[in-house]
């Protein structure tokens, strides 16, 4: 059935879904919809083609998103008075949109149905711009490719400022990915107004996770279910707090480096900030027995080591090394390589150090190494110097194969920061920080991992208004794909800071 | 008070009065005349609140702007606050505004003085009292608008709570209590201490008590289901902070005064006057008041505070030779007035041939402000002038951040935030700064002017000021010292040697310091960085320097200025004539050797 679509309702802004038969080719849907698009009385031939895809933020054109994505809304960056939309699948299956300021929502459900539809995985989207004389222009058709695999419903990050010194208002977000929903986790308003740092979770499980908090209502909140406990993880013998986590997948344990850091403003135009470790080591925490321990190393040369990552089989905790400085103002030599130590379950053992990707040998520096689902690759960030690539415009993520230790330069980075990323539960997406918008703020970016050589194009979490990322300075801070929904909220970690923190004991030989 | 005067009070409350409305025409002569002093006052001494209040904050028409005000208690009162706050850029507007919020005040307070007690002779003079309170209260510059609004919604809420006994009434007024927190915020505890203290008075129990749990429960439904605020917000926001206040209690007593004020009235209404001295009783007392806040206005009022004021218009305004012109003629001895002065120097070209002309009473204090992130933000904000002013962009850019993630948006921070994006070529992010300023009421023309440079550096190269900034920036880089900033000068210098204001501060710090031996260092580099002269001052120190060695240092190709020389004999024939002890008494240096280097060195 073809739903009857007159030029009263092209006039308003409303949106007409249409409904044909599938077995009508997508070419006669396009035709018949281009049509209407064009005011039902004229003749699509007639309209002049630009001969090019439209522009339009965020781009969209190509990205390769998941059936389960929520609305990809943007806004039609070409000059026009009004704008006219369709979206189709190859099933049959078309959205219209009349749009006056460029600004294209797809309701949600229609959304979904359309993505059901498109069976050969592909939705295009045709624009027609008609300026203040009526004339019009036909763009080629944006291309939106489908993969089967899903991604991981929600996505949790910090939303706050990307501030140097001061801070006042942060929160942790849980996002859906699926729709527009945000819920709030943690608001520090709640918590004293203090600093809400690292989150990190087991394996993207939304009832096992940590996070730290500092100042008067300080600790490391651990959340197991719906119970939340309030620990002081700098046991006396520690010089230094626990910093940078990574779960054990068993559970049982999160390793952290322990870390003295300090920032430096730069003068040049090119460069911001920088986060300075001037001593960092790893250690180990016992959940259960509350226990913490040094990861030690037999090699005697002072070494600087931070960002602790489980294998999934968690058999080899991978880290950051690099070689102690004495003088902070020497930050710049300061280099990371990745290495790795394996680690025996049944003792509780580490073994010795084994380098996995040699940065110093190029002259760069490693940060944020995670590891794939299945364990058979590894993505991390690589930069010029130092650990804290989200200040470093160079910072690009690699690949690296952990059969071959072969690492490459992924196909999604840009020319300014990406930085923070991990994989969600199935190893088909990675989502990651980047600022190729503007330069300061990072926003999460979803790009399909079918393998090393199929790598999706990237695109930015879709928004119910397209325009935010355009004017929000507000950063996304550490994206983290989640399984389902936490079903805690900022008063579950209000009340928890009323806790005591309990303080862990230290095992083993002074840090 | 017995069964009878309360039928007494009743009865008078529902009829008109001939007491009352004979003191009608007098109340709305003290109307205006309140109208008028509080205007006049704000519009010639008091204008210094609407300089600060307007910069303090940025009403931006967006339903973002919106949204943060709405998700709590009090913040639409704030919101509306700064609505009425912009029109401060004009202290005509500012003082109309005040003036009104005033009167309305002492018209409210008139009204429920004719609830409470009809035919009291003191009903004029008591209803001015509140709003000569808050006129003392404005004096402090960070006694927001909101606050004034608060009170005014507070007193009107309860004289619609009290304009009649019909049930409805007192239903409406329990039921929108809620909706009353809501917008007021704290200022509805203002308002429930005046109705129930008022009904408790009028013995009506059950209003009292229902009122008090409904304010309760609202409490505690806003606390845990509705907005998520900590307690302390819910009660205080948006009173006062205390960080601005120094001593809170009279505010706090002004508080107390408002809430209690029902019960005053109907003691002092108990009070009865002759008829023949009601109209004495109203004129004189109300002249009484008006001359009690005139003297405690005159107490509270501080011309170095306008004057700072004054000053920092100016810097706002880029009118350096105003700045120079006033700090040289009102000598103010504040630290920050003296550290405008050096900035407005700088930016003429002239910090090393004139910064003795002013007062320099702080040494390198008045340099710059040091970065403390225990100080507050809006004063430490002051210190981002002279990052600007040397080139030192990103830094500058630094500060501008970090007051608006502490602040909020206001129209100087956002400006340098715009500036300093432009200077570093980060155009994608300027224009979000410039998408927000766009959409206030004042600062529009001025986003529109900078939006046309997004994107075009020969355009931002070929602006007198941005242009100029662009020629100051290092050429390479180097971490800021945040604890040493004189090393930043030092950095700067060596990053860019053409940089010629960040070359005159380093000798300014030497001066000021009285490290001449630096300055002497530095001396023989004027003419290769295209000096034509010596500043005056550097001058002064290199004659000084002479007097003590013996010879002249290397000028680098340059000469002393015969009139410098020719002062400088002068000024040694003097001092050897008048030393007495090897010192000098400050006062008795002539006037025209007080504006030199000599006269700091000797005298500071």
């Amino acid at each position: 059935m073809i739903h009857t679509i007159n030029c009263s309702i092209i006039n308003s802004t409303r949106l007409v879904v249409m409904k044909f038969k599938k077995v009508i080719p997508v070419l006669l849907i396009l035709t018949l919809g281009l049509i209407v698009l064009a005011g039902c009385k004229r003749d699509v031939k007639n309209i002049p083609e630009a001969g090019r895809e439209p522009v339009i933020e965020p781009d969209y054109s190509g990205v390769t998103i998941p059936r389960n994505i929520a609305p990809m809304n943007f806004i039609i960056k070409e000059s026009g008075r009004a704008f006219s939309v369709l979206a189709s699948s190859n099933d049959g299956f078309g959205l219209k949109i009349r749009s006056h300021n460029g600004i294209v929502r797809f309701p949600e459900k229609s959304w979904k149905k359309l993505i059901s539809k498109s069976k050969d995985g592909k939705i295009a989207i045709r624009i027609i711009s008609e300026d203040e004389n009526g004339n019009m222009t036909a763009f080629n058709p944006v291309n939106l490719f489908i993969a089967a695999e899903p991604i991981d419903p929600y996505i949790c990050y910090r939303l706050l400022y990307p501030g140097y010194e001061t801070y006042l208002q942060i929160k942790l977000v849980q996002r859906s990915t699926e729709s527009f929903k945000e819920i709030s986790l943690a608001e520090n308003q709640l918590l004293k107004n203090n600093c809400i740092n690292c989150h990190s979770f087991n394996q993207n499980n939304p009832r096992k996770f940590m996070l730290h908090v500092r100042g008067s209502a300080g600790g490391t909140y651990f959340i197991d279910g719906e119970k939340i406990t309030r620990r002081d993880l700098k046991a006396p013998e520690m010089n230094f707090g626990a910093v940078y986590p990574g779960w054990h997948p068993s559970g049982k344990y999160v390793t952290f480096s322990s870390n003295n850091i300090v920032q430096s403003f730069h003068a040049s135009p090119d460069e911001n900030i920088d986060v300075i470790d001037l001593a960092s080591s790893l250690v180990n925490y016992d959940i259960e027995k509350n226990e913490m321990y040094p990861i030690e190393d037999a090699d005697t040369v002072k070494y600087l080591e931070t960002f602790p990552e489980w294998s999934p089989d968690g058999n080899y905790l991978y880290y950051c090394r690099a070689k102690e400085i004495t003088d902070s103002l020497d930050f710049k030599n300061i280099k990371y390589n990745l290495l790795r130590k394996p680690f025996d379950q049944t003792t509780n053992k580490f073994g010795s150090a084994e380098l996995v990707f040699d940065a110093v040998k190029i002259n760069k520096s490693v940060s944020f190494p995670r590891i794939s689902p299945d364990g058979k690759s590894l993505v991390f960030t690589l930069h010029n110097y130092g650990n804290f690539s989200i200040w470093h415009k160079e910072a690009d993520l690699y690949l690296l194969d952990l059969g071959t230790k072969k690492a490459e330069k992924m196909s999604i980075n840009s020319d300014e920061t990406e930085s923070y990323h991990s994989w969600s539960s199935n190893g088909k997406w990675i989502v990651f920080s980047s600022k190729r918008g503007d330069g300061l703020t990072a926003r999460p970016y979803f790009a399909y991992f079918g393998s090393s050589e199929n790598v999706g194009k990237p695109f930015v979490l879709p928004q119910k208004d397209p325009a935010l990322y355009g004017r929000l300075v507000k950063t996304f801070n550490r994206p983290e794909f989640l399984t389902g929904r936490i079903k805690l909220g900022p008063r579950d970690f209000e009340k928890a800071s009323g806790m005591k923190a309990v303080r862990a004991k230290w095992i083993g030989n002074k840090n | 008070m017995n069964k009878s005067a309360v039928k007494k009070i009743k009865s008078e409350d529902t009829m008109p009065n001939d007491g009352i409305r004979r003191g009608i025409p007098d109340f709305y002569f003290l109307l205006a005349l309140l109208f008028f002093f509080s205007g006049l006052f704000f519009y010639f001494f008091g204008n210094y609140v609407f300089f600060y209040q307007e910069n303090q904050m940025l009403f931006v028409f967006s339903g973002e702007y919106f949204e943060q005000f709405a998700v709590k208690p009090g913040g639409l009162l704030e919101y509306a606050g700064n609505f009425l706050s912009q029109y401060y850029f004009s202290k005509l507007y500012g003082a109309i505004i005040l003036a009104t919020i005033y009167s309305l005040l002492a018209f409210t307070f008139f009204r429920i003085n004719k609830k409470i007690s009809g035919s009291s002779s003191f009903s004029i003079i008591f209803s001015v009292i509140p709003s000569c309170l808050l006129v003392l209260m404005q004096t402090n510059f960070n006694y927001m608008l909101h606050n004034n609004l608060g009170i005014l919604l507070a007193a009107s809420w309860f004289l619609f709570s009290l304009s009649s006994d019909k049930k409805w009434r007192l239903i409406v007024s329990l039921a929108l209590f809620p909706l009353l927190l809501y917008v007021a915020g704290a200022f509805s505890w203002i308002y429930l201490g005046m109705f129930i203290l008022y009904n408790l008075m009028n013995r009506k129990l059950f209003a009292a008590v229902f009122m008090g749990i409904i304010a309760f429960l609202s409490f505690l439904v806003f606390r845990n289901l509705i907005f998520l605020q900590p307690w302390s917000e819910l009660l205080y926001y948006p009173l006062p902070l205390k960080d601005y206040f120094k001593n809170p209690a009279f505010f706090y007593s002004m508080s107390g005064f408002i809430i209690l004020y029902p019960l005053l009235f109907r003691w002092i209404s108990l009070i009865e006057i002759p008829k023949e001295y009601l109209k004495t009783i109203s004129v004189y007392g109300s002249l009484l008041i008006f001359s009690v806040t005139l003297f405690f206005l005159s107490r509270i009022y501080s011309p170095a505070t306008a004057d700072l004021f004054k000053l920092e218009k100016l810097l706002c305004e880029q009118d350096w030779n105003g700045i120079i012109k006033y700090q040289e003629t009102k000598q103010s001895p504040n630290m920050i007035a003296q550290y405008y002065y050096n900035i407005a120097l700088s930016e003429k070209g002239v910090l090393c041939s004139r910064m003795f002309f002013g007062r320099q009473d702080y040494g390198t204090k008045s340099v710059m402000i040091p970065w403390d992130s225990r100080a507050s933000m809006n004063k430490m904000f002051r210190g981002v002038y002279f990052f600007y002013t040397i080139g030192l962009i990103n830094e500058a850019h630094r500060w501008a951040f970090e007051s608006m993630v502490v602040q909020g948006y206001h129209p100087e921070n956002i400006k340098l935030l715009i500036k300093t994006d432009l200077i570093n070529g980060h155009y994608a992010i300027a224009k979000k700064y410039i998408y927000v300023l766009k959409k206030t009421l004042h600062y529009r023309g001025w986003a529109k002017k900078y939006e046309a440079m997004l994107n075009k550096p020969e355009l931002i190269k070929s602006d007198p000021e941005l242009g100029e900034k662009i020629k100051l920036l290092p050429k390479h880089d180097f971490p800021i010292k945040i604890k040493n900033q004189q090393t930043n000068i030092t950095f700067l210098l060596e990053s860019n040697p053409g940089n010629r204001k960040a070359f005159e501060y380093k000798l300014a710090w030497f001066m000021l310091e009285k490290n001449i031996r630096g300055v002497i260092n530095d001396i023989g580099k004027f003419k290769e960085m295209g000096y034509s002269e010596i500043p005056r001052h550097v001058e002064e120190a290199a004659l000084f320097f002479s007097s003590e060695i013996g010879q002249l240092p290397d000028l680098g190709g340059l000469i002393i200025n015969p009139e410098t020389k020719s002062r400088f004999d002068q000024f040694g024939n003097w001092s050897r004539s008048n030393m007495v002890n090897n010192q000098i008494k400050p006062a008795d240096i002539p006037v025209i050797f007080r504006n030199t280097y000599w006269y700091y060195l000797n005298i500071k």
